[in-house]
């Protein structure tokens, strides 16, 4: 199978046409996430860090995943890979939201350290609930205004890491 | 033979030429001037034609050709040029616009410059004429009271009627103001003995007696508070006004019903602000009840913030946007100015004129204590960016945060608009009180027009947040 099958072939099974991947990713996942459809974002963000393990949208899916889940460990490391990458990704969009993901990081970095126990076994038991929206989702948005998810997955990646000197593939 | 200049007669006859010399015989004679209307109204514009005539000499086998004229113009108070081509007219109109009772004389004078055929040269030669017009006015000018701050002040120029068009901004028409802050006491009751008092000047000067008492002042439109004191004669009291609006009068010379400049109009405007939103504030705190019971049970403590500036923030999710107003008490445009995104106005809140910035800190505070935020003080650092983070800003928030922890509404708000009242930028000082419901309110997926449509923070409407 060549490499332009596999990549159809991916996302296909990923539950979103090429075309909804290239144009209309930011509204895909959120309503898959809305709808409570959690694992299949998990299974979307896995793919596209299979490709690129610095793809700054597959990274943030999964720690939107993770955060959901309530299962923290190796979070930490995902959020700073995303900080790190970031730098190298001059969107302009996304570059606007870049101090709101911060933010959130650290909120959620505080959530991780200061769980309330009593919070905690009360978020627990909203896992499986629908109609929530992403926490990273204004970012997904901005990637895409950005054109991030205007090329395959893997060639966004590559795309990426051109930008960067420094970044090797 | 004598040459009107309007006459075209003088084209292509002759291709040969001699030189015309202006004492060879040719001459031109100013017509004296014809003002309209006579007399005119002190501050009006009057027309005053001219006209002019050349005369070409004796000899008969000369024609001549005006090839350009221009007629200079001096009144007491202004002067002007008006130049024009060999065919542009034996008449010319200048817009003047006297400034002076009694009787003014414009004086106008044309050079002519033309050329001759069969002649002896062609030179240009001068006259001069006058016109005399009567100024005969009414100026009516607010001469007490504390009516500083109009933005278009009088006097108000005579014979007309000076119609107030509230959405005229930010240049309104002509007008006395007379602002909120200069006649409440500090319990916001209406300051005892509070005067607007206006003097119609005549022109020429003309007493009482002269036109037999017949003259008077009365009321056109306008709220019903107050009395006018004293109109029959040149001047009245507008006493006691409590509400606000747009008052107009009418001065009445009394001599007849069509004579020039008999009558005269005068505004005083008690700007009102956006009207009472009381009710909406009201139905908002259901809405955000409803929001926050979606939210506690969908979303994880952290997640609340992290949601905040998309529920609160976010292309006005979190902001009351536009002019609120009502169609029969409307508020005036150029003292409550509304940016293009929806900022900025000034509503009536529990009978308090209040920036509707105010409201959004009040129902953002309430819904943020609903979904169980912890600490004001984060959420204050967030949302208040771009509201100016005053006293008024705090106060607001508070009186949001204590309400949704069970404080009376109605006691909390009442107080909070009271103390805020003077706590901000001054542009709610300045606007009276405007107590019927807001009758502009739209939802905000309909907003779009901030000028004429006032909605409520989006993040209330959310059918899931």
């Amino acid at each position: 199978m060549n490499r332009i099958s596999l990549i159809v072939l991916m996302v296909f099974l990923a539950g979103c046409s090429i075309a909804k991947c290239q144009t209309n990713f930011y509204e895909h996942v959120s309503s898959l996430w809305f709808s409570g459809k959690k694992g299949e974002v998990l299974q979307i963000a896995e793919q596209r860090l299979g490709k690129n393990p610095n793809d700054i949208a597959g990274l943030l899916l999964k720690i939107e995943y993770q955060s959901e889940m309530l299962q923290f460990g190796g979070i930490t490391n995902d959020m700073t890979k995303v900080l790190e990458v970031s730098k190298k990704y001059s969107g302009t969009n996304f570059s606007k939201a870049f101090p709101l993901l911060k933010d959130d990081f650290e909120i959620l970095n505080d959530a991780i350290t200061n769980y309330p126990p009593e919070e905690y076994a009360a978020d627990l038991k909203k896992t499986n609930t629908v109609g929530k929206t992403m926490s990273f989702s204004p970012m997904i948005k901005a990637l895409q205004k950005d054109g991030y998810f205007a090329t395959l997955p893997d060639t966004a990646t590559n795309m990426d890491s051109k930008k960067s000197t420094n970044t090797s593939k | 033979m004598r040459l009107k200049f309007t006459l075209a007669l003088f084209t292509g006859l002759f291709v040969a030429s001699s030189t015309l010399m202006a004492d060879d015989g040719a001459a031109v004679t100013v017509l004296p001037g014809n003002p309209n209307p006579n007399p005119v109204c002190l501050g009006s514009p009057v027309s005053v034609s001219f006209s002019g005539t050349l005369t070409d000499p004796s000899n008969s086998t000369c024609e001549i050709t005006i090839t350009n004229t221009i007629w200079n113009w001096t009144a007491s108070d202004e002067t002007g040029q008006v130049a024009s081509n060999s065919n542009g007219g034996a008449s010319w109109t200048f817009p003047w616009i006297p400034a002076n009772c009694g009787n003014e004389t414009v004086t106008a004078s044309a050079t002519v410059t033309f050329q001759g055929t069969n002649c002896n040269g062609g030179y240009s030669t001068t006259a001069s004429g006058s016109a005399s017009v009567a100024v005969q006015a009414i100026h009516v000018v607010s001469i007490d009271g504390p009516t500083a701050g109009s933005l278009n002040p009088p006097p108000f120029a005579g014979g007309q009627e000076w119609t107030f068009d509230v959405t005229h901004s930010p240049h309104p028409d002509k007008h006395v103001v007379v602002f909120y802050k200069d006649c409440i006491y500090s319990s916001f009751n209406i300051k005892d003995g509070l005067q607007v008092k206006f003097q119609a000047n005549i022109c020429p000067n003309i007493t009482s007696q002269d036109i037999n008492n017949s003259e008077k002042w009365s009321k056109i439109s306008g709220s019903d508070s107050g009395s006018l004191d004293g109109p029959s004669s040149f001047t009245f009291m507008c006493d006691t006004p409590s509400l606000g609006g747009v008052y107009r009068f009418n001065f009445d010379l009394g001599l007849c019903s069509d004579c020039v400049c008999s009558t005269n109009g005068a505004t005083l405007v008690l700007p009102l602000a956006g009207a009472e939103v009381d009710a909406i504030v009201k139905a908002d705190i259901v809405r955000a009840d409803s929001f926050a019971v979606y939210v506690n049970a969908h979303y994880y403590w952290w997640q609340k913030r992290t949601h905040a500036l998309i529920w609160f923030n976010n292309n006005g999710a979190g902001d009351y946007l536009g002019r609120p107003d009502n169609a029969s008490y409307p508020t005036v445009w150029a003292y409550n100015q509304v940016s293009s995104d929806g900022f900025g106005a000034v509503a009536t809140w529990k009978g308090i004129p209040i920036k509707i910035a105010k409201m959004s800190n009040f129902i953002v505070a309430y819904a943020a204590r609903k979904i169980g935020v912890r600490s004001t003080e984060a959420w204050i650092a967030n949302f208040l960016i771009g509201h100016g983070n005053d006293v008024s800003a705090t106060e607001s928030w508070n009186a949001g945060w204590d309400v949704a922890a069970g404080s009376s509404y109605d006691s909390t708000v009442a107080t909070m608009v009271k103390y805020v009242w003077d706590k901000s930028d001054g542009k709610n000082e300045k606007l009276w009180p405007n107590y019927p419901p807001v009758d502009n309110y739209v939802a905000p997926d309909s907003w779009g027009d901030p000028d004429h449509q006032f909605t409520s923070p989006g993040f209330l409407y959310m059918t899931n947040p």
